[in-house]
């Protein structure tokens, strides 16, 4: 834990030799798992994939008249710029998404969160916050030729790629959730969820990907 | 049983080659327990009347017998049920509207004991002048007392069809698009329009209701670009599925148009293969259309002259007869009478004859009719009887003849002596009416049109177009063309230009010279009105000239009281083919014309569409979101049984082997006042603060102060809004000077999160702080009793004396391994600790928590219990003792408002208003039943005179109420009006079972008053 700026910073990853991370972390849609047997292969007919990824490094960064500062803080430490309105900024394992006119989501290596937090703070002189979310969401991909389809059967945004290509961020609903979603490369969609509405929107792309024999592949638990 | 050729004789009506069915695909289906066989391609409609069924069903009032009239969505009396098996009943299902499958069971919605020999019938026939407009008010009124009984014998009449009394097994799913211009219906105009857009390079979305795109190409005998017509359609659909721009719609009416060019599309993807979609697929599907642009290519519904008995069944409308037999390869009759007010109905007389059937006379309400389509008649050797009608159908289940009168050029009255023509058929035209219903949609009135004597679109304000025989065109040149011009402007207005105007393809047909449609509606007869046989203008709602007319007379003149007076255009059908007539007689009547008396208007939908498309994916666990804690699973193993909050599913309590929820409870209770327990309390809401100005803006939004809040400690706060009311609380912790983590009620986290951000930027703005959900980025475990300590120091490596870490203090230490945030906070007034983890290591603590609580007994509880303990200490919930009429002080929570703030706070002004400083508010104290198990019901009111007579005064009510097992009685607070001053009083309880609860009010303080448990 360290105090700059008079908040607290928590490293919220446990000491590897306190705990077994594989025993240890939990993955938000526990329950989906427990409920729908989502490990059965693909099948030759599937042609849209869900996909469940690990805990990853979650940071809420805000700022206002600090923007720039803040963007070249995270150029220094990852590379990324804060993106513009409704644009994301990718490089390696970091993404910064724009959120707001003064928020954005930016994702990390878990274990590396709690650094660039401090790193950060260290580096903005001025107001920010930084909030470390990282256990807070399920981010799930999409993809496959069916993705777009999948997607039209859920949300009221324009999904088509003329209006929502490549690198596109937008908060949305989900069906009768909100999600963040992101355009990736060759049609494939991210979804960053929030933890406890996860297993609904998992159960419900799980229903509108049925008749495209949709691949459901969770995390090994 | 008959066997397959046997079948395939019994359809007498079908001709042996042509239609657009596949003969080889043969399907058998049952109608009313009969079997019969169609073909792949056949609806239901075509493939009964191939087998000559005649009655498809009784009307609803008198009984009649009903045949198949149209060959489209217009069709008022072949409304069947069909339905394999419980599960998949429809009622109401158009025969002309339902594609055939294999295995298809139909049955008429009524006629007892069958349609062919009704009951019903008899009571039509002699019970009849007792079924007048208005019968049901005027008839069975008297006595009052009776109507019960009446109306038990007039629903087993009326109605079409059951409801299936099983769960559907079938799934519905709806689907977003984004268009630049959709055009509603796939007829030349709307093919035009369509693709003259898709050339555009515009999203283009093409929807049709049929099964086939083309409409009235499908039945046409002329020709474009000298070839058969649905060879042209085939090559404009060719292109338009080649443009992976376009999205064709088959069997996808576009039922609803709402504002902002939104439109709503009820696809049926499975109704034409059988009973029930197959796995995976969704039965139907609504489209969720936003469109640039809309080309409404509707096109316009036949209209049936009104004459005597012309219910009978053989009495069809004049193009349906062209479909029959072009689409189907069926001519459902041997001899046709054909009746027409204009040159459109000629050609289904020639289709008739073309395919070998005698055609009587074609009948011509014109004195003269300068068409060259009856120049085309009279050379194919058919008689035409100019300026006569058909006054009356004969027959009993089917048409046997036609009384045939010379009229007046007015047709008004009958001129001369009548002439019987035998015959099976009689069809009839009068003109076209457009189908504007969604153009209604979005409030635009249609407007009468003389020179189409129907009406058309009016004007909007959406960025609409209409073309084809929707706007009254007449040729099939006219409304390709209006289609071609009507797509460009769509497209252009979407924002795309038009490099090429579409070349328009050239027609040729026999009916490009149109004589004038003569403006009639009801045939006169021999005898007035009100004498002659029934003369029916709705047919499913048995509504007759003579009844409405009637209705004029008893002093109905708006058109919509004539309406709601006589049902005509109620039902399933909407009155498509008999609301125009049932306007002229209207008008007639009034002496006014069509345009004076006006019309009713339309509301989504166009046709019916199933519940389940509405509800779509949202059904059973899906219906709305289920929020689960990072703990649920072990809840589900251990015997949790849940209750929703908010969205969120919460332990309600956990049962063991044999227990009732009552015994789990006290369980629960006990252990957690005498060891310790355990609650999940994830669920609560959770807003990181930071900023400079964070501290100052808590003192703004709660009423208590914070100003002198520690980093390390903690503090409850309670929320009111503008109007001084209690809306929310919780405790709120000093993690750092700048930083703060509130919490909020779990069902209030979304609320209380908007709140502090629009007061954050639209009043002040200026204040340096930063708020964000944190709801979900921690799991909370609540452990509480005398116990917690010993077992929270088996985890952690912090000291936990009460000197090293007092009662409101919050603390950083690993739990299990795990970095968190413990909070020595309490919501049973027991010794407790609320532990924070970040979210994916909440189970792995909560599992360790059990491991190490075996030696404390450590018990889950869940929120029932807690519910008990809160109370149990006076602590209130918010919503269930406050209900947005509660001021802190009628809380008694005085010591939570803090006057004297340098800045003013949210709900200071309001709560200091005059009338929430009576003093005889209600106030919430605690309430001690004098039999100390007696149960004071939640919402029980209070009186302060038992022996009063009603109406009683109230004076308030119960807002919680339990069992407390650790105290061994029953326990509640209520609100009672001036309660705070009246402690030892007595209030009464009288209950709807005539019982009555006395009580004292007292301290909503039941144990623990100096608080020794919660601060040891």
């Amino acid at each position: 834990m360290s105090d700059l700026n008079n908040v607290v910073v928590m490293d919220q990853v446990a000491n590897a030799t306190a705990v077994s991370a594989n025993t240890a972390v939990q993955t938000p849609l526990e329950h989906v798992r427990a409920a729908v047997n989502a490990k059965a292969a693909a099948k030759p007919t599937s042609s849209v994939l869900l996909t469940e990824h690990a805990v990853t490094g979650l940071l809420v960064l805000r700022a206002n008249d600090t923007r720039q500062a803040l963007s070249e803080a995270l150029f220094q430490e990852t590379g990324l710029s804060l993106p513009e309105t409704l644009q994301s900024d990718e490089k390696g394992d970091y993404c910064a998404r724009w959120m707001t006119p003064d928020e954005w989501l930016l994702s990390c290596p878990n274990e590396s969160a709690f650094n660039l937090e401090n790193s950060l703070r260290s580096a903005v002189k001025g107001p920010i916050a930084v909030v470390n979310v990282s256990g807070g969401y399920s981010l799930l991909t999409l993809s496959g030729i069916n993705a777009l389809n999948v997607l039209k059967k859920s949300t009221v945004y324009d999904v088509s790629p003329e209006n929502f290509p490549e690198g596109k961020v937008v908060n949305t609903t989900l069906a009768k959730s909100q999600i963040t979603m992101r355009a990736l490369s060759d049609g494939a969609f991210e979804l960053v969820v929030r933890r406890s509405f996860a297993d609904y929107v998992w159960l419900w792309l799980q229903r509108a990907g049925r008749e495209y024999d949709m691949h459901c592949q969770l995390l090994d638990s | 049983m008959m066997s397959a050729k046997q079948l395939k004789l019994q359809q007498r009506n079908r001709l042996s080659e042509g239609g657009r069915i596949n003969r080889r695909k043969p399907l058998m289906f049952t109608f009313d327990g009969r079997r019969l066989m169609g073909y792949e391609g056949d609806t239901l409609a075509s493939a009964l009347l191939a087998n000559g069924v005649d009655v498809v069903g009784r009307s609803f009032k008198y009984g009649r017998p009903r045949g198949i009239m149209t060959a489209g969505v217009e069709e008022p009396n072949a409304v069947l049920q069909i339905g394999g098996s419980e599960a998949t009943q429809i009622p109401n299902i158009k025969a002309t509207e339902q594609m055939l499958y294999n295995g298809l069971v139909s049955s008429p919605v009524n006629g007892w004991p069958s349609a062919d020999n009704d009951i019903m019938g008899l009571f039509g026939k002699f019970g009849g002048a007792l079924m007048s407009p208005g019968f049901y008010y005027k008839t069975f009124m008297w006595p009052k007392s009776q109507w019960e009984n009446y109306e038990k014998f007039i629903r087993k009449a009326a109605g079409l069809g059951r409801a299936p009394t099983k769960p559907d097994v079938d799934r519905y799913d709806h689907m977003h698009h984004h268009a630049d211009v959709l055009v509603v219906g796939a007829g030349p105009s709307g093919l035009m329009a369509a693709l003259q857009a898709s050339r555009a390079g515009a999203r283009v979305i093409l929807a049709d209701e049929r099964a086939e795109f083309g409409g009235s190409l499908l039945h046409s005998s002329e020709r474009i670009d000298a070839r058969e017509p649905m060879d042209w359609v085939e090559t404009v659909i060719n292109e338009l599925s080649d443009n992976p721009r376009v999205t064709l719609l088959r069997r996808a009416t576009v039922n609803g148009y709402h504002d902002h060019n939104f439109l709503t599309i009820s696809e049926r993807r499975t109704d034409h293969l059988g009973d029930t979609a197959t796995d995976g697929t969704a039965r139907h599907r609504f489209h969720k259309v936003r469109a640039g642009s809309v080309v409404l290519a509707t096109g316009a519904h036949e209209r049936p002259l009104v004459f005597a008995n012309n219910d009978l069944p053989g009495c069809m409308i004049a193009s349906s007869l062209s479909h029959y037999i072009h689409r189907f390869a069926v001519v459902p009759g041997e001899s046709l009478v054909l009746m027409t007010n204009n040159d459109s109905a000629y050609q289904s007389a020639l289709d008739w004859l073309d395919a070998g059937r005698s055609v009587v006379a074609i009948v011509d309400t014109r004195k003269a009719p300068e068409g060259r389509v009856v120049d085309l008649a009279l050379e194919r050797g058919i008689r035409v009887l100019t300026g006569s009608v058909i006054i009356e159908a004969k027959g009993r289940k089917r048409v046997s003849g036609a009384v045939v009168a010379p009229i007046n050029a007015q047709g008004t009255f009958v001129t001369g002596d009548t002439r019987w023509l035998p015959c099976d058929t009689i069809a009839t035209s009068g003109g076209w009416s457009p189908v504007v219903h969604l153009s209604c949609h979005t409030g635009s009135r249609p407007v009468w049109s003389e020179d189409v004597l129907g009406f058309v679109p009016g004007t909007t304000t959406e960025q609409r177009w209409s073309a084809g025989s929707i706007t009254g065109k007449q040729t099939l040149a006219e409304c390709l063309a209006e289609g071609a011009a009507e797509g460009l402007a769509a497209v252009e207005a979407s924002g795309h230009s038009v490099e090429e105007n579409l070349e328009l393809p050239v027609t040729a047909s026999g009916n490009d010279v149109v004589g004038e449609t003569m403006p009639l509606y009801v045939v006169p007869h021999l005898k007035p009105m009100s004498r002659a046989p029934k003369q029916f203008v709705d047919m499913q709602n048995d509504v007759t000239a003579a009844g409405i007319e009637m209705t004029t007379r008893e002093g109905f003149e708006s058109i919509e009281h004539v309406k709601r007076y006589t049902a005509l255009g109620f039902g399933t059908d909407q009155g498509k083919t008999g609301n125009i007539n049932g306007l002229a007689i209207v008008a007639k009547s009034l002496n006014k014309t069509i345009a004076q008396t006006g019309t009713t208007v339309f509301r989504p939908n166009y046709t019916p569409i199933s519940f389940g498309v509405v509800a779509g994916a949202s059904t059973d666990e899906l219906f709305d979101p289920q929020r689960f804690t990072p703990m649920h699973t072990w809840h589900l193993d251990n015997g949790a049984e849940f209750e929703n909050v908010g969205q969120w599913k919460r332990p309600l309590y956990y049962t063991q082997t044999g227990e009732t929820m009552e015994e789990a409870i006290a369980r629960e209770q006990i252990a957690t006042r005498n060891n310790v327990g355990i609650l999940d309390a994830s669920t609560l809401g959770k807003i990181d603060i930071q900023g400079k100005d964070a501290r100052e803006f808590l003192g703004r939004v709660y009423t208590n102060a914070w100003a002198k809040l520690a980093p390390g400690r903690c503090r409850y706060g309670l929320m009111c809004g503008e109007d001084g009311m209690v809306m929310d609380d919780g405790v709120t912790s000093c993690l750092a000077e700048n930083h703060y983590l509130m919490t909020t009620t779990s069902g209030g986290a979304a609320r209380v999160l908007s709140w502090l951000e629009i007061y954050h930027q639209t009043e002040w703005p200026e204040m340096e702080v930063f708020f964000t959900s944190v709801t979900d980025q921690w799991a909370t475990m609540s452990i509480a009793g005398p116990d917690s300590r010993k077992l929270l120091a088996s985890l952690t490596e912090i000291d936990l004396s009460p000197e090293a870490f007092g009662f409101m203090d919050w603390r950083s230490a690993n739990v299990a391994g795990i970095p968190a945030r413990i909070f020595r906070i309490s919501f049973t007034g027991d010794l407790s600790y609320e532990i924070n983890v970040p979210a994916q290591y909440g189970l792995h603590v909560w599992k360790a928590l059990f491991k190490a609580g075996k030696d404390y007994n450590l018990t889950p509880y869940g929120t029932e219990t807690m519910h008990v303990l809160r109370a149990e200490k006076g602590f209130v919930i918010v919503g269930q003792d406050t209900d947005g009429s509660m001021t802190p002080p009628d809380l008694n929570h005085n010591w939570a408002v803090a006057n004297n703030k340098p800045f003013s706070f949210i709900g200071k002004r309001g709560m200091n208003r005059a009338d929430c400083l009576r003093q005889d508010r209600k106030q919430l104290v605690g309430l001690m039943t004098t039999d100390a198990s007696a149960v004071l019901p939640e919402g029980a009111q209070a009186v302060r005179d038992p022996e009063q007579s009603i109406p009683m005064s109230m004076v308030g009510h119960v807002t919680s109420s339990y069992h407390s097992a650790f105290l061994d009685r029953r326990i509640a607070m209520g609100v009672i009006k001036d309660g705070l001053q009246r402690m030892g009083e007595k209030v009464y309880f009288p209950l709807s079972d005539g019982t009555t609860i006395e009580a004292t009010i007292c301290s909503t303080v039941f144990l623990d008053a100096d608080s020794k448990r919660q601060k040891s």
